[in-house]
C-alpha cells in the first residue's frame, strides 16, 4: 500500500505547504510526491526528462493538479495524461482557486475525476484536502495495481 | 364678311327689301307687258275686222255715190232728152244751144254737151263746140242712139283742141253720157251726148271719203274693169293692179295686202254692184277699192299697247314703290334683329327682346323664337362660361405647366408654362412645336411618343425629359401627356413638372447615400476594429479575472492558511489580542476573497452571448424564496407571488437578477415586524414591468443614486453584511436586455425595485441610469449580495 503515491502539482509553495500540512494531519502513510509546474508534471507521469529514472515505477495512485501552472497548464497536462496508454487511467483531481464554468467544463472534458474549488477558509481547505486525500488514496478503487 | 363689310357695303342682293320690290316690279312688267301684247293680239284682230269693215263700208259708199252722181248726170240727160221729145222743140238749133248752155251754167263738169241728130251731126252744142261736126263713128253716139249709155273713160279727141287748158295742164279725160230722144211715136229724132269731166269723178271721188277717214290715212282708188287705175292717188295712175284686183275679187273680205309700194295696207274692194240695173254702171264695170296704211289701221292697237304698256310701267313702278316700302316695314324688324344678332356677335350688349316688333305675325313669331334661342343661347353661354372659368381658373392656377398642342403646334399655355420657359406673354411660345421646346437629345423619344399618341391614340407613360427655355437654358421636367379630341382632329394636352429640385435632391441624394454608404464602410471597418479591440479587451478581461481568480485569491488562502497554522502551532504562546489579530487577519482575507468573487461575479453575468429563453418568473421566485427560507430557518418571511409571470430573455441572466432582488429583499426586510416580499408586474409605458417589494429598514432615496454602483453600499457591514455588486449586477442584466430598472424607498418604510427587459419606447428614452424616486425620510439602506 505505501507504493500508492499522491502526486501534488502546485507552483504555489504556499498552497503547497498548507496542502501537505492538512494531508499530514490524515496520517495517511502513502508517500506525496510534488512537482512545481506542467512540464515537470507531465515528465514525472510519463518518467521522462529529469523523472527518467522513475521508469518501472507504478502510476501514482492520484494526481492532485492545479489549473494555473507555469509552462504547461493544468489542462495541458491532463490532456498529456489523458493521451498516453500508460497514464490514462490515472485518477486526476483538479484542485484550483478558479470557479470558472469553462475550467470546470474543460476539465471534465479532458478526463478528469474529480474537480474541487480550493476554499479560501484555511479550515474548510485543510478539511477538504484531507477528504480528497483519504478519499482517493483510502477509499477509492485505482483502475489499476 | 366682316361686320364692316356688310355695312358699308349695300348689295342689293342681300337686301330682302330690294328684292321683294325688285321681283314685283319685274313681276308687274312681265304681267303688263304680256297683258299689253295679248290685248293687243285680241284687240288688233278685232280692229282689223272693224277698220275692214269701215273700209268695206267706204268703198261701197265711194261706189255707190259715184254710181249715183252718174245716175243723176243721165237723168239730167234724159230729162233734157225728155223736154226735146215735145215736137218742135228740136227746130231752133239757136234755141238749143242757149238752153244748152242754160243746163250748164256753173257746172264745170261739163266739159261739152251737145245734141246731135240722128244723123250724128251736131246740132247744137254748149259754147258751139263741135256744132256741124259728125259725129257718127263715135262710141257714145251709137250707144245713145239705142239708150241711155255711160261710157267709160277716155283721152279728149276732137275736143282736146277746142278746150281751154287744163288746170293740171293734163291731157283732158273724158267721162261720156249720151240718151236718145224720141218722138211721140218712139222714133230716134236725136241724140244728147256729154263729155263729163274726169277731174269731177275724181273730186267727186276725194270729197266722198270723209275727212277723219282720210286723216286715218285711207284712200280710194277706181279701177277699171281690168285693174288699172283710173282714179286715186297719182303715184298710183295707169298703174295695173290687175293682181291685186284679181285677189281681191277671189276674197272679197277686206284684209291686209301687200301692194307695189312694198307697203301693207288693209284692202277693200267694193265691185260694182250686181244687184242693180243700173246698165250704163254695170256697163262701165269699175271697181272702188279702199285702202289704209296696215299700221295706221292698227294704229289704235298700238296706241292701246302704247297705253297699257305706260299705264303698266306705271303701276308697276308704284307696285315697285310699294313693295319698297312695305317690304321695308317687313324687313325693319327683320333688319333689326339681323343688327341685334351682329351686334351679340361682336359682344355687345344687346338683346333679341329689344327689338320691337309690335305684331304677332311671323316676324313677332321669329323674335320671340330668337329671344328663346338667345336666352337659351345665353343660358349655355353662362353656364359654358362658369365651366371655362372654372378650367381657366384650374389650368392657370397649377402649379404644373400646362399646354395643348393642336396640330403639331402649341396653342394654349398656362401661366406656369410661361414661368417655365421664362416668356412673359404666349405670344412667344405659341405656334412652337415640341421639337422647338425640347431639347434635342429628346427628340426622338418625343417623335416616337407623338405617333403613339396623335396618330394611334395610345397613352404614354410618365417620363422625365428637358424642355428649352426661352433663354437657351435647359430645365429637368417630368412630362405626361394625353390625347383628345377637338375640332375632328386629335390634340395633345401635355403637362409638364419642374423637377429641378427634384433632380438636384436626387443628386444630393446619390452623393450623400455615397457618402453614407463610405461612412457604413467606415464604420463598418471601425466596428469591425472596435469589435477586434473589444474582443481583444474581452479576452483580457477574462484573463484578468481568471487571473483575478486563482491569483488573487491564493496569497489570501496563504493569509488565512498560515494565520489558521501559527494559532495551531503556537497559540498557546499567543495572548488574546494576538489571537484577535490573528482573528482579524482571516476575517479579512475572507472578505477580501468574497470581494474578489462578487467582482467575478458581476464581470460573468453579463458576459458571452444572449440567449433568449422564456422564462416563468413566478416559479422561479417561489424556488429562490423556498431556497432563501430553509437557508433561513429561523426566518418569518412571508411572500407573495403573482402567478403565470414569465419574461422573456436569457434565463441565467433572469434568474441572477431576480434571486439578487429577492435576496435584497429578504435581507433587508428579515428583522422587519412579519416581513414579507411581494412580486407582481404592472403595465407602465406600455411596457410589462416585474416589482418586488419589502416591508424592509428602506433607504435614503437622496442616495439612490449610489445603489446601482458596484461595491456602494448603504449599510454598514455590521448592520448587513454583503459586498454591494447585486444590484449592479441586475441594473447590467437589465441593461443587457435593453430594459429599465427602478428604485423606491424611503427608511423604515421598505423598498420597492421594479424592472422591465422591454425596451423603451421611442419617446421615453430609455434613462441611461435607474430612477430613485422618494419614499420617505432617511435611512441607509444597503445593497449587498444576495443571499
Amino acid at each position: 500500500m505505501n507504493s500508492r503515491t499522491l502526486l501534488l502539482v502546485e507552483d504555489n509553495a504556499q498552497d503547497e505547504a498548507l496542502m501537505l500540512r492538512s494531508l499530514r494531519r490524515t496520517h495517511l502513510a502513502n508517500p506525496i510526491d510534488v512537482v512545481r509546474d506542467g512540464q515537470q508534471a507531465v515528465d514525472y507521469l510519463l518518467q521522462q526528462g529529469e523523472f527518467a529514472h522513475l521508469a518501472g515505477k507504478p502510476n501514482p495512485t492520484v494526481v492532485l493538479l492545479d489549473i494555473g501552472l507555469p509552462k504547461l497548464s493544468g489542462l495541458e497536462v491532463l490532456e498529456a495524461i489523458r493521451s498516453h496508454e500508460r497514464t490514462k487511467r490515472v485518477p486526476v483531481v483538479i484542485l484550483t482557486s478558479s470557479d470558472e464554468d469553462r475550467d470546470r467544463l474543460r476539465s471534465y472534458e479532458g478526463g478528469a475525476n474529480s474537480f474541487v474549488r480550493k476554499p479560501l477558509d484555511f479550515g474548510e481547505f485543510a478539511q477538504t484536502v484531507a477528504s480528497l486525500g483519504i478519499y482517493w488514496l483510502a477509499t477509492n478503487m485505482p483502475p489499476e495495481d | 364678311m366682316t361686320r364692316a363689310e356688310a355695312s358699308t357695303v349695300w348689295d342689293p342682293r342681300r337686301s330682302l327689301r330690294a328684292k321683294v320690290a325688285l321681283g314685283l316690279a319685274a313681276l308687274g312688267l312681265i304681267f303688263t307687258v304680256l297683258m299689253a301684247a295679248l290685248a293687243q293680239r285680241v284687240y288688233q284682230e278685232e280692229l282689223s275686222q272693224s277698220a275692214g269693215r269701215a273700209l268695206a263700208y267706204s268703198a261701197q259708199q265711194v261706189a255707190g255715190n259715184l254710181q249715183l252722181r252718174l245716175a243723176e248726170r243721165l237723168v239730167e240727160l234724159q230729162q233734157i232728152a225728155a223736154r226735146l221729145s215735145e215736137p218742135g222743140a228740136l227746130d231752133d238749133h239757136s234755141a238749143l244751144r242757149r238752153g244748152l248752155e242754160q243746163v250748164s251754167t256753173g257746172r264745170s263738169d261739163y266739159v261739152w254737151l251737145g245734141i246731135t241728130g240722128a244723123d250724128g251731126q251736131v246740132w247744137a252744142a254748149k259754147n258751139g263746140m263741135l256744132e256741124g261736126r259728125d259725129v257718127r263713128q263715135r262710141a257714145w253716139f251709137a250707144a245713145g242712139r239705142v239708150g241711155p249709155f255711160v261710157g267709160d273713160v277716155h283721152e279728149a279727141l276732137l275736143l282736146q283742141p277746142l278746150l281751154p287748158p287744163s288746170p293740171d295742164g293734163e291731157p283732158y279725160r273724158l267721162i261720156d253720157l249720151a240718151t236718145p230722144v224720141t218722138d211721140a211715136r218712139g222714133q230716134l229724132v236725136a241724140v244728147v251726148g256729154a263729155h263729163l269731166d274726169w277731174r269731177w269723178v275724181e273730186a267727186l271721188q276725194a270729197h266722198l271719203l270723209s275727212d277723219m277717214a282720210a286723216d286715218h290715212g285711207m284712200e280710194s282708188l277706181i279701177l277699171t274693169r281690168a285693174g288699172r287705175v283710173l282714179g286715186g292717188p297719182a303715184s298710183l295712175r295707169n298703174q295695173d293692179l290687175s293682181a291685186l284686183l284679181a285677189a281681191a275679187r277671189d276674197n272679197t273680205a277686206p284684209k291686209a295686202q301687200r301692194w307695189p309700194d312694198g307697203h301693207d295696207y288693209l284692202t277693200a274692194l267694193s265691185v260694182a254692184p250686181t244687184d242693180t240695173n243700173d246698165r250704163a254702171w254695170t256697163d262701165l264695170g269699175w271697181h272702188i277699192v279702199v285702202r289704209q296704211p296696215l299700221d295706221k289701221a292698227l294704229t289704235t292697237g298700238t296706241e292701246l299697247r302704247r297705253n297699257l304698256l305706260l299705264g303698266g310701267v306705271a303701276m308697276v313702278l308704284l307696285l315697285a314703290l310699294s313693295s319698297w316700302r312695305l317690304a321695308g316695314r317687313l324687313a325693319r324688324p327683320l333688319v333689326r334683329l339681323a343688327e341685334v344678332a351682329r351686334g351679340l356677335q361682336s359682344g355687345d350688349a344687346v338683346h333679341f327682346s329689344d327689338v320691337r316688333t309690335g305684331a304677332h305675325d311671323e316676324v313677332g313669331a321669329l323674335a320671340q323664337s330668337l329671344v328663346r334661342l338667345d336666352d337659351l343661347r345665353r343660358d349655355e353661354m353662362l353656364q359654358r362660361q362658369q365651366i371655362a372659368v372654372r378650367y381657366k381658373t384650374l389650368i392657370d392656377h397649377s402649379p404644373d405647366a400646362i399646354y395643348i398642342n393642336e396640330g403639331g403646334r402649341l396653342t394654349l399655355i398656362n401661366q406656369a408654362g410661361l414661368t417655365l420657359f421664362g416668356a412673359t406673354h404666349p405670344d412667344q411660345l405659341l405656334g412652337k412645336t415640341p421639337y422647338d421646346l425640347f431639347a434635342p437629345p429628346d427628340h426622338a423619344v418625343i417623335k416616337a411618343r407623338v405617333h403613339q399618341l396623335v396618330d394611334l391614340g395610345n397613352p404614354v407613360p410618365l417620363i422625365d425629359q428637358r424642355i428649352v427655355r426661352l433663354d437657351g437654358r435647359w430645365v429637368d421636367v417630368e412630362v405626361s401627356a394625353a390625347p383628345f379630341e377637338t375640332g375632328g382632329r386629335r390634340a395633345l394636352v401635355v403637362l409638364l413638372r419642374d423637377i429641378t429640385e427634384r433632380k438636384q435632391a436626387q443628386q444630393l441624394l446619390a452623393q450623400r447615400e455615397e457618402a453614407l454608404r463610405q461612412l457604413n464602410a467606415e464604420l463598418e471597418q471601425r466596428v469591425q476594429a472596435r469589435t477586434t479591440q473589444l474582443s481583444t479587451a474581452n479576452q483580457e478581461l477574462d484573463s484578468f479575472a481568471y487571473a483575478v481568480s486563482h491569483d488573487l485569491r491564493a496569497p489570501l488562502r496563504a493569509i488565512n492558511g498560515f494565520a489558521v497554522a501559527l494559532e495551531e502551532d503556537s497559540g498557546h504562546l499567543l495572548d488574546d489580542a494576538a489571537h484577535e489579530h490573528l482573528r482579524q487577519i482571516r476575517w479579512a482575507s475572507q472578505r477580501m476573497a468574497d470581494l474578489i468573487d462578487g467582482l467575478l461575479s458581476l464581470s460573468r453575468t453579463v458576459r458571452g452571448p444572449l440567449r433568449h429563453d422564456q422564462v416563468d418568473v413566478s416559479r422561479l421566485a417561489q424556488d429562490i424564496l423556498t431556497e432563501l427560507a430553509q437557508g433561513d430557518p429561523t426566518a418569518t418571511t412571508r411572500w407573495q407571488i403573482e402567478p403565470g409571470l414569465t419574461l422573456a430573455g436569457d434565463a441565467r441572466m433572469i434568474s441572477s437578477a431576480v434571486g439578487n432582488l429577492l435576496g435584497n429583499a429578504w435581507k433587508y426586510s428579515r428583522q422587519a415586524d412579519a416581513p414579507t416580499i411581494h412580486l407582481r408586474s404592472e403595465l407602465r409605458d406600455g411596457r410589462r414591468w416585474v416589482c418586488i417589494d419589502d416591508n424592509g429598514v428602506g433607504f435614503d432615496p437622496a442616495h439612490g443614486q449610489r445603489l446601482f454602483k458596484p461595491f456602494q453600499r448603504l449599510h454598514r457591514q455590521d448592520e448587513f453584511t454583503g459586498l454591494g455588486i447585486g444590484l449592479a449586477t441586475v441594473l447590467r442584466i437589465v441593461q443587457r436586455h435593453g430594459g429599465d430598472i427602478t428604485a423606491d424607498g424611503q427608511p423604515g418604510r421598505g423598498a420597492r425595485f421594479c424592472f422591465t427587459l422591454d425596451p423603451a419606447p421611442p419617446q421615453h428614452a430609455a434613462a441611461p441610469t435607474p430612477v430613485t424616486s422618494q419614499k420617505d425620510a432617511e435611512h441607509e439602506q444597503p445593497h449587498p449580495l444576495a443571499g
